[in-house]
């Protein structure tokens, strides 16, 4: 097996921007095994420092190189510079540990983490020489994708030999077994891909039945993963992560990844210090991150967080605390935290207006914002996110303007204590999703988006505030409610030249416009809003959360928004 | 009582290709794992003592980096040698102990190996490091000239490998890096065939009045 990186040159790797991004070699990496059963390579469909600071990669890596059985090594989505040079020296995709490339192994396991990476996961196989449609491949590795944003498979059906409905940690072990079972017993692809359709959670397109999503119910019995691999670039979150629980006690109607990985399960705080402890020991990184949807739910954090103070390792070690509700947890967890430093606070209010936090089920309040604010305008947070949306359902004027007056009250009650904090505010429009109450709402149309941002920042003080395109809000609702004819839009995008959607400045509109036009694809008609006894495209996945819970929550929203008697 | 803990390492192969930035990071890591007595700085932001070395350019191998880092206990240098764990590539070569040093001298002559794949590069480098160019750097958005030649200390050429040194740090003087982005600017066969760009040693220049003095670091 020739090592791939050795084919490029000084001066070409001088040419590309962070060259470090392709050649491995990071403290903890795992180097590839000599004759495994089973040769992995885990693809993080986006650029090394976004693909290394997820926790998927990591915990799959992990578990997978436990095995002696198995080869798991890592690729990421190449820079457009590096593309170019592979293109140009007719080099494959390789993989970060061996320098293989990605067509010699035996499968692929692509996280599918948001949308805006499917023309990445294209260009991928395009840059591996592997055949963009399952149909075409008679051989070579086996592509298997899962994720949220592949809880509606369809859109990517054409691409992937399997794709993973829920969650992994059981399922991959499963997929492996069958794919050394099927390697020794000489089955041909189509063979193995039927094989594969038997496990739980798995979707085979090419042999389709009604899949359930796979839940790790073992969870909170579960050692997080220890030995993180030190990146040699720096990452989006420059720290140590470790998964407290899984699941979100809240019930927000708008939030796909809080129904994606239902139940809630916590692990015990006792267990987590445990393993904070190693993974701080093992990676030497300043920063531990408590992670999970909701990470103020809980229910040990203050003991969790005491444990970490009383355990702690070096002097400069600090705990990030990423999602946070503004509750009374927080205000608890903030007044009692006095020791932990952390830089920053980022908080989703979602909804200006109380009427409409009722209505998406955002249970807090203005009292409790307000009061969360109070505490977190001490000294030691220098910064303030905030999150909104706009578009959502049931939203008329009063209530994006409420947004603006709840910012201008923040911005005030901030200032006055230390003039010069940072407080950035967020825009997003609404994006209906599978699989959460709000699937069946219209999404907002681009001029109207628009004109809601506007208004929001015409109605602010001193705040800046930045916001996501509008065009990629439609976007992003297209795939992620389509249907096998959205394969083509994504393929006709990818060949337009789309790579990189969710890069500002790499995102080509014109490569998406010729590519609805081309394709004939009506966004609207993805975009608009469904009737509740409609058969929806994606209805053949069981998401253990039963479709007539989905509509009472709708219908409780509506009534809610007084559409409803 | 408080004291240095001078470490030299290599960076070799790949890891060559890792930012200075980068390599800061994973150095403070890497002392993080094995539990270094480091003395903290005061402040908001509690970050250990440790100085580095004046930055490598990104793709110069190095067989002569060091940082210093201030500690609080005694620690064996050569438990941080055999346990200081860095990304492949990189290597402790050695630890000492050492007095806190006041200051730090910027001005260095450095050693440098540059690996061609054919000795006719070579000697077309060799020729352009030779020839008293000026060489145009665009610094802070100014356009600014130097005179390769005030670089250059010492060349010589051995088959397909240029070895020169230069000093730097010193005013109206271009660094290594500029002369060898100018070299490989220079023309395509110097910079398609250039293989490997290796610092072999550095070498602090004390300045004095009206003299100059080495002192061999590395």
């Amino acid at each position: 097996m020739c090592d791939l990186r050795l084919s490029l040159t000084h001066s070409e790797l001088m040419q590309v921007e962070k060259p470090a991004r392709y050649l491995g070699g990071e403290t903890n990496s795992v180097p590839a095994k000599r004759e495994p059963a089973l040769r992995v390579c885990l693809v993080f469909p986006d650029l090394y420092e976004l693909g290394m600071s997820n926790l998927a990669v990591k915990i799959f890596y992990e578990q997978l190189n436990l095995r002696d059985d198995v080869s798991a090594e890592r690729a990421f989505a190449p820079w457009v510079d590096f593309e170019k040079l592979l293109l140009k020296k007719q080099l494959k995709l390789f993989s970060l540990e061996s320098g293989r490339p990605l067509s010699d192994f035996d499968v692929i396991f692509v996280t599918i983490p948001y949308e805006m990476t499917f023309t990445n996961i294209l260009n991928i196989l395009y840059l591996s020489q592997i055949p963009l449609r399952y149909l075409q491949r008679n051989h070579g590795p086996l592509i298997i994708g899962g994720g949220p944003s592949a809880s509606n498979p369809l859109p990517l059906a054409a691409f992937f030999d399997a794709i993973l409905i829920g969650e992994g940690e059981e399922a991959i072990e499963e997929i492996c077994d069958c794919i050394i079972k099927s390697k020794k017993s000489d089955l041909n692809v189509t063979d193995t891909r039927k094989a594969l359709s038997e496990i739980e959670g798995l979707w085979v397109d090419q042999f389709p039945k009604s899949v359930k999503r796979r839940v790790l119910k073992s969870f909170s019995c579960t050692k997080a993963p220890v030995n993180h691999i030190v990146p040699n670039v720096r990452t989006v979150h420059n720290r140590a992560t470790i998964e407290i629980f899984r699941g979100c006690a809240q019930g927000c109607r708008f939030c796909n990844a809080g129904y994606y990985y239902r139940p809630v399960r916590e692990r015990k705080a006792s267990c987590l210090i445990d393993a904070s402890n190693e993974l701080l020991q093992n990676t030497g990184e300043e920063a531990l991150g408590l992670l999970s949807l909701s990470t103020t739910d809980y229910s040990c954090l203050a003991g969790l967080i005491e444990g970490l103070e009383n355990t702690r390792l070096y002097p400069e070690q600090t705990v990030s605390i990423p999602s946070m509700r503004m509750s009374k947890n927080t205000i608890q967890m903030l007044e009692n935290t006095s020791k932990i430093k952390s830089t920053g606070l980022t908080f989703a209010p979602e909804a200006g207006s109380q009427r409409l936090r009722d209505i998406i089920r955002k249970d807090i309040t203005a009292d409790e914002i307000m009061n969360v604010i109070q505490i977190a305008k001490g000294e030691k947070y220098r910064k303030i996110k905030l999150y909104f949306m706009i578009g959502l359902p049931f939203e008329n004027d009063e209530d994006i303007l409420a947004i603006a007056d709840l910012i201008n009250k923040i911005e005030k009650t901030v200032r006055y204590v230390k003039p010069r904090r940072q407080i950035n505010v967020s825009l997003s429009g609404f994006i209906p999703k599978p699989f959460t109450p709000f699937q069946w709402a219209g999404q907002n149309s681009i001029e109207e988006l628009k004109r809601k941002r506007r208004l929001v920042i015409a109605n602010l003080k001193n705040t800046k505030c930045s916001w996501r395109e509008e065009y990629l809000c439609m976007l992003e609702a297209v795939l992620s409610r389509g249907d096998k004819k959205t394969s083509e839009l994504i393929e006709a995008a990818w060949q337009n030249g789309a790579r990189f959607d969710g890069w500002n400045e790499q995102f080509n509109t014109e490569a998406w416009e010729k590519a609805f036009e081309t394709t004939k694809i009506d966004s609207a008609l993805y975009t608009g809003e469904k009737k509740l006894d409609s058969k929806l495209p994606w209805s053949f996945v069981d998401f253990n959360t039963p479709i007539s819970y989905l509509k009472n929550e709708y219908l409780m929203a509506e009534k809610k928004a007084g559409e409803l008697p | 009582m408080k004291k240095n803990l001078t470490v030299y390492y290599e960076k070799t192969g790949f890891s060559r290709y890792i930012a200075h930035l980068d390599t800061t990071d994973i150095i403070c890591k890497a002392l993080r794992r094995i539990s270094l007595p480091c003395a903290t700085t005061s402040g908001c932001h509690v970050r250990p003592k440790i100085q580095f070395g004046s930055a490598l350019p990104l793709g110069h191998a190095s067989l002569c980096e060091k940082f210093m880092v201030v500690i609080e206990q005694d620690v064996d240098p050569e438990y941080v040698k055999q346990h200081l764990k860095l990304p492949e590539g990189m290597r402790v070569t050695s630890a000492e102990i050492s007095e806190p040093e006041k200051c730090r001298d910027n001005a260095e002559k450095v050693g440098y190996n540059l690996y061609f794949l054919t000795s006719l590069a070579a000697s077309a480098a060799e020729e352009y490091l030779k020839s008293d160019q000026h060489i145009c750097v665009i610094k802070k958005g100014r356009k600014k000239s130097y005179r390769l030649s005030e670089a250059l200390v010492s060349i010589s050429l051995q088959d397909a490998i240029v070895k020169v040194v230069f000093r730097q740090g010193v005013k109206n003087v271009p660094s290594a890096s500029m002369v060898i982005n100018a070299l490989t600017n220079s023309s395509e066969a110097v910079r398609d065939n250039l293989r490997l760009v290796e610092r072999t040693f550095t070498t602090t220049i004390v300045m004095r009045e009206n003299s100059v003095e080495s002192k061999n670091t590395c």
